[in-house]
């Protein structure tokens, strides 16, 4: 009784609203009383001026919070000028959002319950001032031994499955030249003592973020000016970002790590979180205070640099950053409010467009100093400012290469006199003074090339989804070379040995940054490293097997490392390259439990071929990020330009163009299921293609306006200068500057959608066991009251993976639809729109969004992920292999996620399931299919490493396309992948 | 006669179990031999069954409104009175779990091979096959010879599960030169046991495996399903050592014991006249192994 009164008077929007004035009211007495809090309100530029507005969807409860001159006032009502309106979606809402932990809010945004609209940049100032006000949610210690996943206390990393000497032999093939053993099996990491303590420091070491980057370009702008130069004149932006990253090289710490081969940092940390501050660096505002203490993957963060980023940094970006300059620039479009609802899609140009691999056979053959030559030979020849600009630019940022690895040459000299060990340091001054400038002698230096350049580029775009192409082939001659110096014998059996080491160093060198992950998406994509895709095998230019020396020992080196990344891809043509290749990747994937991803070169190269890439250029191609096809140093393709979510459209047309989740008029209104809309099938699958237009359309436009964004706030001159075509053009590549320009698109919920589609066709329409509203109120009721026709639909309605002919058909329909609907767009840069069907983790993500579906799929349960069938009755591995070789890959040119989990038979040996397992990938590829990814564990593994993380810190997992930490995962995301489809083998 | 269509109960595809690399497993229903252990009950019969997953079923009571006879009633263990049954199947139309199926289904030989073909990379890239198995496929021997000549020339290796209670001059004539390989069953050597637990003597079994040792034209694996009581006794398991030994065998397969038959058995409302729920003990199985101490034993 007491409880219904206080309800009812805390219920009542006038009581709350009062409720709430009062509580800010409180606040901003603080502000007025205590200096700490008059601090938090300022910075370099003065003081924090902004009006957040707070309302109610219904407008029952509306105020607003006026930021001026330090000082905070409430005022009642709607203001005339809002920076950001936060929407609850009720008074409940706001009612229940006082007791919350910052977990729950974010799963009240996440959720739709409340919304914001105006300048995100403001909105997260807006949280972290608040974060200084709730109770125990200051700044944790800075060591916090409790976070799980940090691994801060030296675990126990399994061994036993890396340390194996492996019993399958091989004999030389393909393009093998000096391996008398290609499979290296004589070889373990104990073999390995460098390495192996640069492994127990990769599994230790806890990230940290490195304000160095950020904390540079932006006092270089301060100094520079950034829209307008000292003298006002307006700044070309290739230029400007050029000399910024000059300076920033410049002024970069030259760092030599003791225990590294190899010259060079990417960061100022042993595991450093770069912030790109015109990226998405202000997503860590809020979290300036919390992020050491939360649960996924925490960083250390210093004092120090929590208050540059805070006063100096992010206030400088805050309108400066892709984001918002998209928004500012296109008057806050619905497509970015939509965005920001997260269940729709998820935009990587907020974050990054740098998914592409360069030319870097060019850079280890030649070095940066004919490149330079070339664009100042251009630059006096040019006649027009942009043009000289452009040049100017490249020869510029090129500089600062140089000037990067000139200090770490003088740091290499100091550490020869002062450090032990003077003949390495005295090696690497010889080498830092050769390359990168010139062209590579041996393989020491063109890794020692290719890695200040890799640590430049990074420097230059965000940390997510540049690749490294295909470094065996690439890295091939310099090892032949070294080799033919050599007499057979001992002293090339060492250079092997060396040439392995080598490679680890490079491997951990690699891993030395993280992706900045603002918790919100550590629940999109958890765990996911920042995807350097190396590429191994295949075909060359000519069609030959490029199977060679190296493509065995990086195959060695990920068997014996077992770390997330580089991110493995091998290409098996078949019938070119050899069988013995192929039963060593399948060897590999078993060993390392998840790695590397296995590509059919023919399908591929098929694919590439018929969405107009030469065919010469095709057999080229290499993966970027997690599967997704790029030439490298000719096709700037940002590959994963977008997550689509396949399913909103598919509740769109269920709801007339609500989306449910929203509870809001999304798309057209394409007719009412309660009132009888659709007289056949057809009619719903028109509503449904509608739905996805609609949405594909919006990805499109806000896709093509943050190119724009990143042409203006964010050129790479680094990037340029090793691609073929912006030399020629005067053209940077984010103008569009590169030989091939398309877009990648992620497409997510085709087995969803396929498994809905049948329900409503077989039950509803041909078979008539159902009626449609009837399934609209079992779909809204989460099939609760409607369990018979829940039992109905799992058994009596044939699912994609089954391999029948029917619901095959329709799942190649429900694919050329959103590959016409994207490839008849053109981007920004002038190239088409490709589809691919792979879903990174967002699969969980979105599914935990969305509600209930006519495949039978329950409320908030995640979609499958990638190109899998789901794991139901009918369908075998052998059926769903043969299902998705069938499937048309000129279709899907944007590569597909196969996930196969086997659990081997513990009454097999070894050989006998890497026999196994090479049949089931080669009668996929046989029959077609283009991707497939092994992930070989038991499920008793999972649980156990689920309840004792400690024990497997490095249980590789592939999460559709990239690999993860089981252990860092999320938990939606671990028991989504222990329940995915098991086959026994 | 010549049949034109096969009982068959199921498909088994990526098996891994029951001969070399991976196969295709065809149940084919009907088995002249009456185990009381059968662990395959659904493929005893020659004809179909109504078969009931208590497990599955999620008393909707459709199939009670489905049925004319009346012959369902949800307050029934066994869910439907056989006697009143005519086997029209009308009840598994409207099942909407499943729980109602049917155990047989007539096939063309065309229509199988077809089916069969369909994972052909698979057994071409592991060196596997298709295994005929039941049930006991030789009942259906006319079917098979056309069947397995198609197969043959289409170079899939061939393997059969069977009993050995068949006629072999039609096997050799059939079958026979179409097999690479032959998993050939042996339950007991005393033919009074085999009569009594099995229905028939096993004279003519015992024959055809002599008969397919002699011949020497093919490899042939022995298999003896462990039974607790029945045919796991000392006694049986030394004879059937003894007499293998005496014909220079010295590799076996020992199937161990399932008590998920008689689930099985019951949902088809079939008579048990054996009864064990539980698995072998570790220990009683390690035991009854050591008798074949001197075989190889296969892994299965």
């Amino acid at each position: 009784m007491k409880r219904g009164m206080r309800e009812a008077i805390i219920g009542n929007p006038v009581i709350l609203q009062g409720m709430l004035y009062l509580v800010l009211k409180l606040m901003s007495l603080k502000f007025v009383l205590n200096a700490t809090f008059r601090r938090l309100i300022k910075n370099e530029y003065g003081t924090f001026d902004r009006t957040i507005a707070l309302q109610t969807r219904d407008k029952s409860i509306k105020l607003y919070v006026v930021f001026h001159d330090g000082r905070m006032t409430v005022r009642r009502g709607v203001p005339a000028h809002a920076d950001v309106t936060i929407v609850y979606r009720s008074p409940q809402v706001i009612r229940e959002f006082a007791t919350l932990s910052p977990e729950e809010m974010l799963n009240y945004l996440l959720t739709n319950k409340l919304t914001f609209r105006g300048n995100l940049s403001h909105l997260s100032r807006f949280a972290y001032i608040l974060n200084n006000f709730a109770p125990g949610k200051k700044g944790r210690p800075v060591k916090d031994g409790a976070a799980p996943a940090a691994g801060g206390h030296a675990p126990a990393v399994r061994t036993g499955l890396i340390s194996r000497r492996g019993e399958l032999r091989s004999t030389p093939g393909d393009r093998v030249k000096y391996l008398r053993e290609p499979y290296l099996q004589a070889y373990t990491i104990g073999d390995f003592p460098g390495l192996r303590a640069q492994r127990e420091l990769h599994f230790t070491a806890r990230p940290c973020v490195c304000a160095e980057r950020a904390r540079l370009i932006t006092q270089y702008f301060l100094d520079t000016g950034f829209e307008y130069d000292r003298s006002g004149n307006r700044r070309q932006p290739v230029l400007r970002q050029a000399q910024a990253l000059k300076y920033l090289l410049t002024n970069k710490r030259p760092i030599i790590r003791e225990n590294s081969m190899i010259a060079g940092t990417t960061t100022s940390r042993d595991v450093g979180v770069i912030i790109y501050p015109e990226g998405h660096g202000i997503t860590l505002w809020p979290e300036l205070r919390t992020v050491s203490g939360r649960k996924l993957q925490p960083y250390d963060i210093e004092e120090e640099d929590r208050e540059i980023l805070d006063k100096q940094v992010f206030p400088f970006w805050s309108d400066r950053n892709v984001r918002e300059y998209a928004r500012l620039s296109n008057n806050f479009p619905r497509y970015q409010e939509l965005d920001e609802r997260f269940v729709l899609y998820f935009m990587w140009k907020t974050v990054a467009l740098s998914h592409t691999v360069a030319d870097f056979p060019r850079l280890l053959a030649h070095g940066v100093m004919p490149i330079i030559e070339d664009a100042a030979r251009r630059k006096e020849e040019a006649q027009d400012e942009q043009k000289r600009g452009f040049y100017s630019a490249i020869e510029t940022a090129l500089r600062g290469v140089l000037i990067y690895a000139e200090h770490l040459e003088q740091e290499a000299q100091r550490l020869a006199v002062q450090a032990g060990n003077a003949d390495r340091y005295r090696r690497l001054a010889d080498m830092l003074h050769r390359v990168p400038a010139h062209g590579a002698r041996n393989l020491d230096e063109a890794v020692q090339s290719l890695w200040i350049f890799w640590v430049a580029l990074h420097n230059e775009s965000t940390n997510a989804g540049l690749s490294l192409g295909h470094l065996d082939r690439w890295l091939q001659p310099y090892f032949e070379s070294d080799m033919e110096r050599l007499s057979p014998g001992k002293e090339q059996e060492a250079y092997v040995f060396h040439a392995l080491e080598l490679i680890g160093n490079f491997f951990f060198r690699c891993q030395d940054h993280l992706p900045l992950v603002a918790d919100v998406g550590n629940k999109l994509f958890g765990g996911s490293s920042s995807d350097q895709a190396i590429t191994l095998g295949g075909v060359d230019r000519s069609g030959k097997s490029a199977v060679c020396d190296m493509t065995y020992i990086f195959l060695k080196v990920t068997e014996m490392l077992t770390v997330r990344d580089p991110n493995m891809n091998a290409r098996y043509h078949p019938g070119v390259n050899s069988d013995e290749y192929l039963r060593r990747l399948v060897e590999v994937n078993m060993v390392t439990s998840a790695t590397p991803s296995i590509h059919n070169d023919a399908a591929m190269i098929q694919s590439l071929k018929s969405v107009g890439f030469r065919e010469e250029d095709a057999r080229e191609w290499c993966a970027t990020g997690c599967v997704e096809p790029t030439i490298p140093g000719r096709h700037f393709g940002h590959t994963n330009s977008m997550m689509f979510n396949m399913v909103a459209a598919l509740e769109m047309a269920l709801n007339d163009g609500v989306h449910p989740l929203m509870d809001e008029q999304i798309g057209p209104k394409t007719g009412s299921i309660m009132e009888g809309a659709f007289a056949a099938f057809e009619d719903f699958y028109r509503a449904f293609e509608r739905q996805l237009r609609f949405l594909a359309y919006q990805t499109i436009d806000y896709n093509n306006s943050l190119g724009l964004a990143h042409q203006d706030i964010r050129p790479t001159p680094i990037l340029s200068s090793l691609f073929e075509g912006p030399l020629d053009r005067a053209k940077d590549l984010t103008e569009g500057g590169a030989l091939y320009n398309t877009s990648g698109v992620a497409c997510i919920g085709l087995t969803d959608i396929v498994d809905s589609l049948m329900t409503i066709k077989k039950l509803v329409y041909d078979e008539k066991r159902t009626d449609f509203a009837t399934l609209r109120k079992a779909v809204d009721a989460n099939f609760e009251g409607y369990e018979k026709l829940h039992t109905m639909i799992r058994n009596r309605v044939a699912k994609f993976g089954s391999d029948e002919r029917e619901v095959n058909l329709l799942a190649q329909r429900v694919i050329d639809t959103v590959f016409d609907i994207f490839y008849t767009r053109t981007n920004y840069r002038g190239g088409h729109y490709l589809v691919g069907f792979w879903s990174m983790s967002n699969h969980v993500a979105f599914g935990t969004l969305s509600g209930a579906l006519p495949s039978g799929r329950l409320r908030y349960k995640p979609f499958t992920p990638g190109l899998t069938p789901e794991n139901v009755r009918g369908v075998d591995l052998l059926s769903s292999i043969r299902t998705i070789a069938g499937l048309r890959p000129e279709r899907m040119p944007n590569n597909i996620a196969f996930n196969v989990k086997v659990a081997p038979d513990s009454r097999d040996t070894h050989e006998e399931t890497v026999n196994q397992i090479t049949a089931y990938a080669k009668s996929y590829f046989e029959l077609g299919g283009m991707q497939m990814q092994f992930n070989i564990v038991t499920t008793e593994t999972l649980r156990d490493a689920m309840e004792h993380p400690e024990n497997y810190r490095n249980l590789l997992v592939r999460v559709s396309g990239y690999n993860a930490y089981f252990v860092e995962l999320d938990r939606d995301l671990q028991l989504e992948i222990i329940s995915r489809q098991q086959m026994r083998v | 006669m010549i049949e034109s269509r096969a009982l068959i109960v199921d498909l088994k595809r990526n098996s891994l179990d029951d001969g070399p690399g991976i196969r295709t497993l065809v149940f084919f229903k009907g088995c002249p031999l009456r185990c009381v252990w059968c662990h395959n009950p659904e493929t005893k019969h020659a004809y179909q069954e109504l078969m009931f997953d208590a497990k599955v079923c999620i008393s909707c009571g459709d199939c009670v409104k489905a049925c004319t006879r009346g012959a369902i009633a949800l307050s029934d263990p066994k869910r439907i009175d056989r006697q009143k049954c005519t086997r029209c199947m009308e009840c598994i139309e409207t099942c909407p779990s499943g729980a109602l199926k049917l155990a047989g289904r007539p096939w063309m030989a065309d229509e199988l091979f077809s089916e069969i073909m369909r994972d052909e990379p698979f057994y071409r890239h592991s060196s596997g096959g298709v295994t005929f198995s039941g049930g006991e496929p030789t009942v259906y021997l006319h079917f098979l010879s056309g069947l397995s000549a198609r197969l043959k020339a289409a170079d899939i290796h061939l393997n059969i599960e069977t009993c050995g209670l068949y006629d072999h001059e039609l096997f050799e004539r059939h079958l026979l030169p179409n097999l690479d390989m032959v998993f050939f069953d042996i339950k007991f050597i005393d033919p009074f046991l085999h009569k009594k637990y099995t229905g028939r003597d096993n004279g003519v079994i015992l024959d055809n495996f002599l008969r397919l040792l002699g011949d020497g034209r093919i490899d042939v694996t022995v298999r003896v399903p462990l039974v607790p009581g029945i045919t796991a006794t000392g006694k049986n398991l030394s004879a059937i050592a003894e007499f293998l030994a005496g014909h220079g065998i010295g590799k076996i397969e020992l199937l161990s014991y399932n008590p998920l038959w008689t689930g099985k058995a019951a949902g088809l409302g079939h008579t048990l006249e054996y009864e064990r729920k539980v698995f072998m003990e570790r220990e009683e199985e390690d035991r009854v192994r050591r008798t074949f101490k001197d075989f190889d034993i296969g892994k299965y």
